[in-house]
C-alpha cells in the first residue's frame, strides 16, 4: 500500500515536475505576445501589469449639483460639490473632447465619432458615426487611423458646432448643424491652408481662434472669413506646443520650455516666460481654463494650464499692470495657490491637466489617470477622488503601425512566395532524386548520397561570398539580374535544401512495399506514371513534412536573404533587421514584429505537427 | 566512351531523376565552393568585384594574416571569436542534450495532459531564430528586460540589476536561448528512442534489483547511443555555423557583438561583407571548414559503431 501510494507521490511530483518545465519554457513567448500589445512608453517605464487606455481629465465643469467631468478615454462622470462620483459612464473613446450646452454634452472622439450624451442619466441620445461625419468630405477622406489621432477638438459658435481631429488625413474643419443634423466642411479651414489643427477655442461672439501647425489663425464664423493669419514664424520661433487666451488680443503659446504672451492687436510679445529648470518634457497642448474670472482685469489671478507641466498665471499688479508667470507644477512652493498645491504629486496622483476656478475662490484640479482634487479658497485639499479605472482594451495599435512605418506587408508577402517556392521546388526535385537514390541500384549512388551529406558541412558563408559574386558578375556581363530577385534566393535556397530532402525523402520512399510499384509496371504504366500515380501518393505523408520543414528553415534563414535580396524582395528577417536598426527602442514594434513572423510558422506546424514529428523521428531513428 | 554510355542508358531513369538536383548542386554548391576555396588565396579588394577571380594571387598571405600576424586587425578578433565559438558550441550541445534527455524522461510516463505537455514543450522550437535574438535581446536589457525584472523584482534573487549584453555575461546571454530554442528538437529525438527500448528490458532488470539510477546508466543510456550521437553532430554543426541569435540580438545586426559575443560566423560576415576583405573570409571560412571536418572525423570515429549497429 505505501508502496503505491510513494509511487503516485512520486508520479505526481514528475508531472507537476512537467509542467513547471512546460511553462517556463513558455514564459519567453508569452511575454513576447504580451509586449506586443502594450504601449512603448509602459514598457520602457518597466511596468509589467496590463496596459489601460489613459483616464486623464480632459473636460471639467460645474453643473448646479456638482460637476460633469470627462476624461480622454471617454469616461463621462457625475460628481457632486463635494467630489462624490454619482454616476460614471465610459464611452469606449479615444481622443475625446468635451462640449457642454444645457442637458447635452457633445462628445467627440476619432472611433465613435460625435456622440450626444444627456447630463441626467449619461445616456447616449444620438451617435454620428465617424463615417457619416468623413461624408463631408467625400472621396477626400476615407482613412482613419483612429490610434493616429492625437486630439480632437469641439466648440459651439453661432452657426453650428466646429468639430476637428488632430489627424493628418482630415481634409479639414467641420461644422455640424444640430438642427439639420448636416456635416459640412468650414470654407477656408482647410488642412492645406491652416495645416493641422491643434487646438481651437471659441473667442468673443463668432470668432473661432485656432492654432495649428501653421501658425495662429483667428476665423469669424458668421461673416465666414479670416480675420487673422499669422504663420508660425512671426509668432514664435521654434515648434508651437499649444495656445490659450488670456482674453480676446492676447494669446499665450507654448514652446519646448517655455511660453510667451502675445499680443495679437500690435503684433508684439508682451513676456517671455522661461520656466527656468525641470521642465525636460515639452508641452504638448494648450488647455484654457473655462472659468467666470477668465479676464486679467479682473482682481483675483487666473491661471491657465499649458500642458502637463506647466502654467501660466496672469496675476494683476496694484498699479493696474499685470504680471505672467510661468510656473512649474513640481514646484516646491507654489506662490499662487498657496499649500494646496504644493505637491500635486499627493493631490491628483501624478500631473495636473486642468484646473477649474470656481465662484467661491476654490479649485478644481483634474490630473492624469483620473486624478481629482478639490482645493479650498483658503488653501488646503478639501476632497479628492479618483475616477473609476478604464476597461482593459486590445491593443492592435502596434500591428498596425507595424503594416504603416515599415513594410511588413510586402516582408511577409516575400517571405510567403519565395518559402512557398522553395518548398515546392524542393519537394518536387526531392521526391524523384530520393525516389531514385531508394529504389535503384546505379554506379555513383553511394558517393552521390555522400555528397549530398557533406554539403551540409560546408558553412554558408563559404558559398555565400561566391554566390554573391557571381550574381554581381552575371548581372554585369550579361544584364541578367539575379541578386535582389526572387528568383536568385529560390534557387540558392533550392539549392540547399533540395540535398537535405533528398536524403530524408530516402527513407520514406524505401519503406514503401515494392509490389506496388511492381504490379503498376505489370499493368502498363511507364516509370514515371508508377512514380506520379502510386508512388508520390503513398510517400505523401513524408513529402508534407519534409516540405513543412524546408519551409520552416527558409523562413528562419537570414544570412543569404540579407545579402541576395534588395528593397522589393526583402523578406521577414532581413526586413526586421532594418527596422530594429531604425526604431532602436521600440521594443512594442520589435515584439509586434516577433509576433507576426512567428504566428505564420506557429500556425503551419500546428497544422502539421504529427506529420512533422513522425516524419522527423522516423528520420533520426530508425533510418 | 562506349561504356559510360551503356551505364547512363541503363540508368536513365535513376539518373534523369537525379539530374536537375545535380545540376544545382554542381552550380551552387560546388561551383561556389571551389572559388570560396581559390578566393581565399587571392588579394580580393572591394574595387576588384567584377573581376574577383582575376585578383592578384596572394599565396597563403591571407592564412599568414589570419593565423599568424599579430598586427593584422582580423586576427585579434578572430580568437576571441574562436573563443566564443567554441565555448558557445560545447555549451549549448551539453546543455540541449542534458535539458531535452530530462524533459524526455518526463514525458514517457503515463500521465494526465501528456501530448499536450508534448506539444506546448516544441513550442520554442518552432520560433525563428532571428525572432529569437531579437526576443532574448530585449528580456536581457537592464533596466526593462525580463529576466532582470524577474530576478531582481520578483524573486530578488539579486540586489542589482546585472548587465547581460555588455562584459562577460554575453556569452550567457547566448547560450541560453540557444538552448532554449534547441532543447525541444533533442527531446523529440530522444523521446523517440526511448519509445523504441523495449519494455521488458526495464522489468527485467527491475525484478534483478536495480535502482533507476541504475537501469539509466546501463541501458538507457547506451541504447539512446545512436539518437545522441546523432544529436551531437547536428549540433556540434549547427552551433559552430549559428548566425541568427547572435546578430539579431545586439546592435541591431550591423553592430559588433563585443569581445565576448562575437561568433566566428558573424566575425567572417563581418569581414566579408562589411569590411569587403573578402580574401581573408574566404580563408577563414576555409579553416572553419577543415576544422569542422576534423571535428567530425573524430566524431565518425567515436560513434562507427552505434551508427554501423544501428
Amino acid at each position: 500500500m505505501s508502496i503505491a501510494v510513494k509511487k503516485a507521490m512520486t508520479n505526481r511530483f514528475l508531472a507537476i515536475l512537467t509542467f513547471a518545465l512546460v511553462f517556463i519554457n513558455l514564459v519567453p513567448i508569452g511575454w513576447m505576445v504580451y509586449c506586443s500589445f502594450k504601449d512603448n512608453e509602459e514598457i520602457l517605464a518597466g511596468e509589467v501589469a496590463p496596459g489601460r487606455r489613459h483616464n486623464d481629465v480632459a473636460f471639467m465643469e460645474p453643473t448646479p449639483t456638482g460637476f460633469l467631468v470627462g476624461t480622454q478615454d471617454g469616461g463621462v462622470n457625475q460628481l457632486d460639490a463635494g467630489l462624490k462620483l454619482l454616476k460614471h459612464s465610459n464611452l469606449g473613446t479615444f481622443a475625446t473632447s468635451y462640449l457642454l450646452e444645457k442637458d447635452t454634452l457633445w462628445v467627440l472622439s476619432s472611433n465613435r465619432g460625435l456622440q450626444a450624451v444627456s447630463t441626467h442619466d449619461l445616456a447616449v441620445l444620438a451617435s454620428y458615426p465617424i463615417e457619416e461625419i468623413a461624408k463631408a468630405y467625400g472621396e477626400a477622406w476615407k482613412t482613419l487611423w483612429v490610434n493616429d489621432v492625437a486630439g480632437s477638438s469641439l466648440e459651439r459658435m453661432p452657426d453650428g458646432i466646429y468639430l476637428s481631429f488632430l489627424f493628418r488625413d482630415i481634409p479639414g474643419i467641420m461644422r455640424f448643424d444640430p438642427a439639420g443634423r448636416t456635416f459640412l466642411p468650414v470654407a477656408g479651414l482647410t488642412t492645406d491652408k491652416i495645416g493641422l489643427v491643434r487646438h481651437f477655442a471659441r473667442q468673443g461672439g463668432d470668432t473661432l481662434s485656432l492654432l495649428t501647425s501653421k501658425g495662429y489663425f483667428r476665423y469669424a464664423s458668421l461673416s465666414q472669413t479670416m480675420v487673422k493669419a499669422m504663420p508660425s514664424p512671426a509668432v514664435i520661433p521654434g515648434d508651437i506646443g499649444g495656445f490659450a487666451e488670456l482674453d480676446k488680443n492676447r494669446v499665450v503659446f507654448t514652446r519646448g520650455k517655455g511660453a510667451l504672451i502675445y499680443d495679437l492687436d500690435g503684433d508684439t510679445t508682451l513676456a517671455v516666460l522661461d520656466a527656468e529648470s525641470g521642465l525636460g518634457t515639452s508641452v504638448i497642448s494648450a488647455m484654457t481654463v473655462q472659468t467666470p474670472s477668465m479676464n486679467h482685469d479682473s482682481t483675483t489671478p487666473t491661471c491657465l494650464w499649458l500642458g502637463n507641466s506647466q502654467m501660466v498665471a496672469s496675476i494683476p499688479l496694484t498699479d493696474g499692470a499685470v504680471d505672467y508667470r510661468v510656473m512649474e507644477k513640481r514646484l516646491p512652493a507654489f506662490p499662487l495657490l498657496g499649500e494646496a498645491v504644493r505637491n500635486p504629486d499627493d493631490v491628483t496622483g501624478n500631473e495636473t491637466t486642468n484646473l477649474l476656478a470656481l465662484e467661491d475662490g476654490s479649485l478644481l484640479a483634474g490630473g492624469v489617470r483620473g486624478g481629482l482634487a478639490l482645493l479650498g479658497a483658503s488653501g488646503g485639499q478639501t476632497a479628492s477622488l479618483r475616477l473609476p479605472k478604464p476597461p482593459f482594451y486590445f491593443r492592435w495599435r502596434n500591428f498596425l503601425d507595424l503594416w504603416r512605418y515599415i513594410d511588413f506587408g510586402l516582408y511577409l508577402y516575400n517571405s510567403f512566395v519565395v518559402c512557398g517556392s522553395v518548398m515546392i521546388i524542393a519537394m518536387v526535385l526531392a521526391s524523384l532524386g530520393g525516389y531514385a537514390l531508394a529504389r535503384y541500384e546505379f554506379p555513383g549512388r553511394s558517393s552521390f548520397g555522400y555528397s549530398v551529406l557533406a554539403t551540409q558541412m560546408i558553412p554558408g558563408i563559404m558559398l555565400l561570398l561566391p554566390i554573391y559574386l557571381m550574381y554581381v558578375n552575371i548581372a554585369k556581363s550579361t544584364g541578367l539580374v539575379i541578386k535582389g530577385t526572387y528568383f536568385g534566393l529560390i534557387i540558392t535556397y533550392a539549392a540547399y535544401f533540395v540535398p537535405f530532402s533528398i536524403w530524408i525523402l530516402r527513407g520514406f520512399f524505401a519503406s514503401i512495399p515494392k509490389e506496388l510499384e511492381e504490379a503498376a509496371l505489370i499493368d502498363g504504366c511507364g516509370p514515371f506514371r508508377a512514380f506520379f500515380r502510386i508512388i508520390v501518393p503513398s510517400a505523401m505523408p513524408g513529402i508534407v513534412a519534409t516540405g513543412v520543414y524546408v519551409f520552416l528553415s527558409a523562413w528562419d534563414e537570414l544570412m543569404f536573404a540579407w545579402v541576395l535580396t534588395s528593397e522589393k524582395t526583402y523578406t521577414i528577417p532581413v526586413g526586421i533587421r532594418l527596422f530594429v536598426g531604425n526604431f532602436q527602442n521600440r521594443y512594442d514594434l520589435m515584439m509586434a514584429a516577433a509576433t507576426v513572423s512567428t504566428l505564420p510558422v506557429m500556425i503551419l506546424f500546428f497544422l502539421m505537427q504529427k506529420q512533422i514529428v513522425s516524419g522527423l523521428t522516423a528520420g533520426a531513428v530508425k533510418d | 566512351m562506349k561504356k559510360l554510355f551503356h551505364t547512363l542508358r541503363k540508368h536513365r531513369v535513376a539518373y534523369l531523376f537525379l539530374l536537375p538536383t545535380l545540376l544545382g548542386m554542381l552550380v551552387l554548391q560546388i561551383l561556389p565552393l571551389a572559388q570560396g576555396l581559390y578566393l581565399g588565396f587571392l588579394r580580393s579588394r572591394k574595387d576588384k568585384l567584377l573581376d574577383y577571380l582575376a585578383a592578384p594571387w596572394a599565396g597563403l598571405e591571407n592564412y599568414r594574416n589570419v593565423l599568424l600576424n599579430p598586427d593584422s586587425p582580423i586576427r585579434s578578433g578572430l580568437w576571441d571569436a574562436l573563443r566564443n565559438t567554441i565555448q558557445y558550441t560545447i555549451a549549448v550541445t551539453i546543455g540541449t542534450l542534458i535539458v531535452g534527455l530530462l524533459a524526455a524522461l518526463l514525458v514517457n510516463r503515463e500521465f494526465r495532459g501528456r501530448s499536450v505537455a508534448r506539444t506546448l514543450m516544441l513550442f520554442p522550437w518552432i520560433v525563428p531564430t532571428y525572432v529569437v535574438g531579437l526576443l532574448w535581446g530585449f528580456m536581457w536589457q537592464k533596466e526593462v528586460g525580463f529576466v532582470n525584472i524577474v530576478l531582481v523584482d520578483w524573486l530578488h534573487l539579486l540586489n542589482f540589476k546585472p548587465t547581460w549584453l555588455i562584459g562577460p555575461n554575453t556569452i550567457w546571454a547566448i547560450i541560453i536561448p540557444t538552448v532554449w530554442r534547441q532543447w525541444p528538437f533533442s527531446m523529440l529525438m530522444l523521446l523517440a528512442g526511448l519509445q523504441n527500448i523495449p519494455r521488458d528490458v526495464y522489468e527485467a532488470a527491475h525484478i534483478d534489483g536495480a535502482s533507476p539510477w541504475q537501469s539509466f546508466r546501463h541501458i538507457t543510456w547506451p541504447l539512446l547511443r545512436p539518437v545522441w550521437a546523432i544529436l551531437l553532430l547536428h549540433g556540434l554543426i549547427f552551433n559552430v555555423y549559428s548566425f541568427n541569435i547572435v546578430i539579431m540580438m545586439f546592435g541591431n545586426g550591423a553592430g559588433f557583438p563585443g569581445k565576448n559575443g562575437d561568433l566566428l560566423m558573424t566575425n567572417i560576415f563581418r569581414n566579408s561583407f562589411q569590411m569587403w576583405d573578402f580574401g581573408s573570409g574566404a580563408a577563414m571560412s576555409s579553416l572553419l571548414m577543415l576544422g569542422m571536418v576534423t571535428v567530425i572525423f573524430v566524431w565518425y570515429r567515436a560513434f562507427k559503431d552505434s551508427l554501423s549497429a544501428r
